[in-house]
């Protein structure tokens, strides 16, 4: 009997170990083949350890192909959207969660009901919108404000059961002590809500971070493009140089790993809750 | 008194207004206009006014060839992806759901892909699923010896939406794995426990009471895996475009193809339209059927 558990438990290890391979491999293909010269990168059979193994392709990209100036946009877009997203759901939340307002249930259920509006239905309306203002196209600011607005249904469903959670006596004493309502809101509840607050800023960082579709229609010349952007760029030139495509995709899924290990905690609990977008 | 609770109204709509005109402005009115702009022709030149023309863009749209293909194409990806994300995802999680050692790096590893973005894991896909030189070739030909020639995944209609399934499937095990082990363990262990003193084995345990008892899990897993699968876009786009020949074309790559590439955005809008009646009436359809059967 106890040999037999033994040996149950050692196959499903095994095939957790397989299952693990499957899921990992890709991911350490993509690293090698970023290390690989161009003449390496279609060997049969293929190489599992680059050998000569360089840092070239990753110098090329940064200088050459200008991720460096990618990084620096994405980065520019990504940090002020976040913010901008998360303070807005926070304060829209936090409004459901604890005042009254004329019309206030009826609201709501709109959101919710609008929460599986696929993006697809609003992408050609959204792009009529900005493209009626000439100066928002090609503008790094229109996506910081369209991705500090987008999602704000789900995200504020999402942390007005956090909010309503909380004890309510320490808002009403600070409200005595003479706080004014948003200072209880900056003050007091959003550092109770700090869990809740980071699965939303990692939600929203993935969002933005990763989103390709909506910024490459709006951001058109060069200088101000985003890390995917520049990937499909330099996947649809003739010749496809996979292992200069895989040193840029190398540093766009790099922070997201490096949060994603640090901060896997809330990022189960993001994207569990996040659902799927498109 | 009542002036203090007219007072908590005004305040109260200062906190949610700068979040509801957003919404209002950049999800509600887009979606009205979208059935708006889908009974218009629309002209790229912004001077010329938008023509009203009924239904004309549906009409068309039911008798395209194309839509139909795309249509077809998008619901075989959700026939196959997404059992293919419970079975293997509900795999994982009876696996990690007992005391196995390194769960929580299982758990971590199974993830991965999950949390990477679609135009980086589309990229690697194509990588691997390369004709010549692809790993997923020189497996099946050269270690497995299953095929006898390179398969053109790319570029043989019949074949291009194998990797495009394969990815859906591979990117999404982790997150139907986590929503399954969170049904799991939401399961009280007195039921298994009962179960073990009247004697059951560990198969009728499983289809007597963790099946059961999963099925709100699988309702939730249908639903938005279906909506999710509808949604497919850009494991398509980054690979394949849609091609070779329409092969792979999807709902969503239809529509951006007409609206962004033709400028039909009015067509586009309509497809987009379609779309939106299709997935919300199979997503309430499923919530509908499903919830009967339990009662």
């Amino acid at each position: 009997m106890k040999t037999k558990k033994k040996w149950i438990n050692i196959s499903i290890l095994v095939v957790l170990l397989l299952g693990a391979v499957v899921m990992v491999f890709p991911f350490y293909y993509m690293f090698i083949t970023s290390l690989k010269q161009a003449a390496y990168v279609f060997t049969v059979p293929p190489q599992l350890i680059p050998k000569p193994a360089t840092f070239e392709n990753y110098i090329f990209v940064w200088k050459e192909a200008n991720f460096g100036r990618y990084f620096l946009n994405s980065v520019t877009i990504t940090v002020p959207g976040v913010a901008l997203n998360v303070f807005l759901s926070a304060l829209t939340a936090y409004g459901f969660a604890r005042y009254d307002f004329p019309l206030k249930e009826v609201i709501f259920s709109l959101l919710i009901a609008t929460l599986s509006v696929p993006g697809l239905l609003l992408i050609i309306p959204q792009f009529q919108i900005v493209s009626r203002f000439g100066f928002l196209i090609d503008n790094k600011l229109t996506v910081i404000l369209t991705a500090g607005a987008g999602g704000i249904a789900f995200n504020a469903f999402f942390l007005r059961g956090f909010f309503e959670g909380l004890p309510k006596e320490i808002e009403e004493s600070a409200e005595i002590d003479g706080c004014n309502a948003f200072q209880v809101f900056w003050y007091i509840v959003m550092p109770m809500a700090r869990p809740a607050i980071a699965t939303l800023v990692i939600m929203s960082f993935l969002g933005i971070w990763d989103d390709y579709f909506w910024p490459s229609l709006i951001l058109q010349s060069k200088h101000n493009w985003t890390l995917p952007i520049g990937i499909m760029a330099l996947k649809g030139q003739h010749t496809v140089r996979w292992n200069l495509i895989f040193a840029g995709t190398m540093i766009a899924v790099t922070p997201v790993l490096i949060i994603y290990f640090l901060l896997q905690k809330y990022f189960v609990k993001a994207v569990a809750e996040g659902g799927l977008k498109l | 008194m009542k002036k203090r609770s007219t007072r908590r109204k005004i305040v109260g709509t200062f906190f949610v207004l700068p979040g509801l005109i957003s919404y209002f402005g950049w999800t509600i009115y887009p979606i009205i206009k979208s059935f708006l702009m889908s009974f218009h022709k629309w002209n790229i030149n912004p001077e010329i006014p938008p023509l009203f023309i009924g239904f004309e863009n549906y009409k068309k749209l039911f008798q395209d060839t194309l839509f139909w293909l795309a249509l077809k194409n998008t619901v075989m990806y959700v026939l196959v992806t997404v059992p293919g994300q419970i079975a293997l995802g509900l795999l994982v999680a009876l696996l990690l759901n007992r005391d196995v050692k390194g769960r929580i790096v299982f758990r971590l590893l199974y993830y991965l892909p999950v949390v990477t973005s679609w135009v980086i894991v589309s990229a690697i896909f194509q990588y691997l699923f390369a004709t010549r030189g692809g790993i997923v070739n020189f497996l099946l030909k050269d270690v497995l010896h299953l095929v006898s020639a390179d398969i053109r995944w790319f570029s043989q209609p019949s074949m291009a939406m194998v990797p495009i399934y394969t990815l859906g499937i591979w990117k999404g095990i982790g997150w139907s794995m986590l929503i399954f082990l969170a049904g799991l363990q939401a399961i009280p262990r007195e039921y298994y426990e009962a179960a073990r003193v009247d004697g059951a084995g560990a198969w009728t345990t499983f289809w007597r009471i963790t099946m059961p008892l999963l099925k709100p899990t699988f309702v939730f897993e249908l639903v938005m895996l279906t909506i999710g699968g509808f949604n497919v876009f850009l494991s398509v786009y980054v690979m394949t475009g849609g091609g070779p020949r329409n092969a792979t074309q999807v709902l969503s790559t239809y529509m951006f193809k007409q609206a962004f590439q033709y400028f039909h955005f009015g067509y586009g809008a309509a497809i987009s339209v379609v779309f939106f009646v299709l997935v919300f009436t199979i997503a309430q359809l499923q919530r509908v059927l499903f919830k009967r059967t339990e009662a």
